[in-house]
């Protein structure tokens, strides 16, 4: 049982992760963060 | 409240239980096999690094040790601005590998010349953190024989899949890997996969395009191009390359957090995705794409809402239930990641170099 419950909280853990992350990039892109290597190394 | 609950539900579960259901039976009914062949087709492998030293000499070895004609094969390093010893590492296999030399300027940049220094019809794509499996060139080459296929996808094989490592983010990067992947074969089965994978893919020079300076996801731009351009882009399986996953949750989220920025940039780099009558893999990309995007916004709305609407009747009730047991589950993995982390901080195990490369930060090697 305890194995079940690691295993399902490690799943819901990076399902949030996922979708914090795609509310990050969004936010990331708008304040024009540099999420790419820029000109001037 | 009601039509919140009912819209964030249908789009929740239409992303990731309806698609790939619809996509199964799609595959069943009008599967679109490819015609493979072994064929031996000249290639030109393009690897643009920067300050990747420590593992650059690994990567060149495998790629030269690949069941390849030596003469169909260029390999081709961008070094763009690097400033430890890649350069000195790369004259070491002078005559063996086309080495050429940048200024710092970004991947895309660097990308687009090595596509310039290519020799071959066939360009292939590989950064220097994979490797690829001995027989990994031909499974890739063969689609190729297939006219209607301009771009052709591997396997990228993590070792969290494999069971060669074990860590929380592991075991959730390794299922939702294995989802994805079955969703990327099932595309590919009914016409093209969406993108490709950065550590193997190939493209037909005639679809490749320059990649506009500031691209985040150059293996989703390029191959995209190439099905707006009416050519498939297939998912081969037999190609494998490996690589590893991040050690703890703050590293794959960041690798995250740009590749689904890269995912909003493509809409304005490439708005012609969003046009039903000219993207032929529109209701894919509006189902698996775009619906990736709205997730977030969807399980907000229906959090909300079903708490809003758990006094209400059995169904609300049972769905917020059922949201905050997930999310309790979520904090535990999220506790059982930091306890890992400080576990390897303390026993001080060398982590992944590019995981630990801050989003922002110009210097080490590019984020992958």
């Amino acid at each position: 049982m305890g194995r079940l419950i690691r295993r399902a909280s490690r799943v819901a853990f990076t399902f949030v992760m996922m979708n914090y992350a795609a509310v990050a990039g969004l936010l990331a892109l708008g304040r024009r963060q540099q999420l790419w290597r820029s000109t001037d190394g | 409240m009601e039509p919140l609950f009912w819209i964030a539900a249908f789009v929740i579960v239409y992303v990731y239980v309806g698609y790939p259901a619809l996509l199964l039976g799609w595959a069943r009914v009008a599967s679109q096999p490819v015609r493979s062949a072994p064929i031996e087709l000249p290639v030109s492998i393009i690897v643009a690094v920067r300050n990747e030293a420590a593992r650059l000499a690994d990567r060149l070895n495998n790629l030269l040790a690949l069941d390849y004609a030596a003469e169909r094969l260029q390999i081709i390093v961008v070094s763009d601005g690097s400033t430890d010893a890649t350069v000195e590492l790369l004259a070491r296999y002078a005559g063996r590998v086309d080495v050429v030399l940048l200024p710092p300027g970004g991947k895309p940049r660097a990308l687009n010349a090595g596509v310039q220094a290519a020799k071959h019809d066939i360009l292939v794509f590989t950064d220097a953190r994979q490797t690829f499996a001995p027989d990994a060139l031909h499974a890739l080459v063969a689609p190729f024989a297939d006219s209607s296929v301009g771009g052709v996808s591997g396997e990228l094989v993590l070792d969290c899949e494999t069971g060669a490592a074990s860590s929380t983010i592991g075991e959730g990067i390794g299922l939702y890997w294995r989802y994805e992947k079955l969703l990327r074969r099932l595309e590919s089965e009914v016409r093209s996969q969406l993108g490709a994978t950065g550590a193997i893919y190939a493209l037909r020079r005639s679809l490749w395009r320059p990649l506009p300076p500031d691209t985040i996801l150059d293996d989703v731009l390029a191959p995209m191009r190439a099905a707006l351009a009416g050519a498939r882009v297939v998912f081969e399986s037999r190609a494998r390359a490996f690589d590893r996953t991040a050690s703890h949750a703050a590293a794959e989220s960041r690798r995250k957090i740009r590749t689904l920025a890269g995912n909003y940039q493509i809409l304005w780099l490439e708005p012609r995705l969003l046009l039903p009558l000219v993207n032929p893999v529109w209701l894919q990309y509006v189902s698996h794409k775009i619906g990736r995007l709205l997730v977030p916004y969807a399980l907000t709305g229906l959090f909300v809402s079903s708490a809003a609407l758990a006094g209400t009747g059995i169904v609300y009730a049972t769905a917020f239930a059922g949201q905050v047991i997930f999310y309790a589950l979520a904090a535990y993995g999220s506790v059982l990641d930091q306890r890992e982390r400080t576990g390897l901080e303390s026993a001080r195990v060398p982590r992944d170099t590019e995981s630990d490369v801050p989003i922002g930060k110009g210097s080490g090697t590019w984020a992958a």
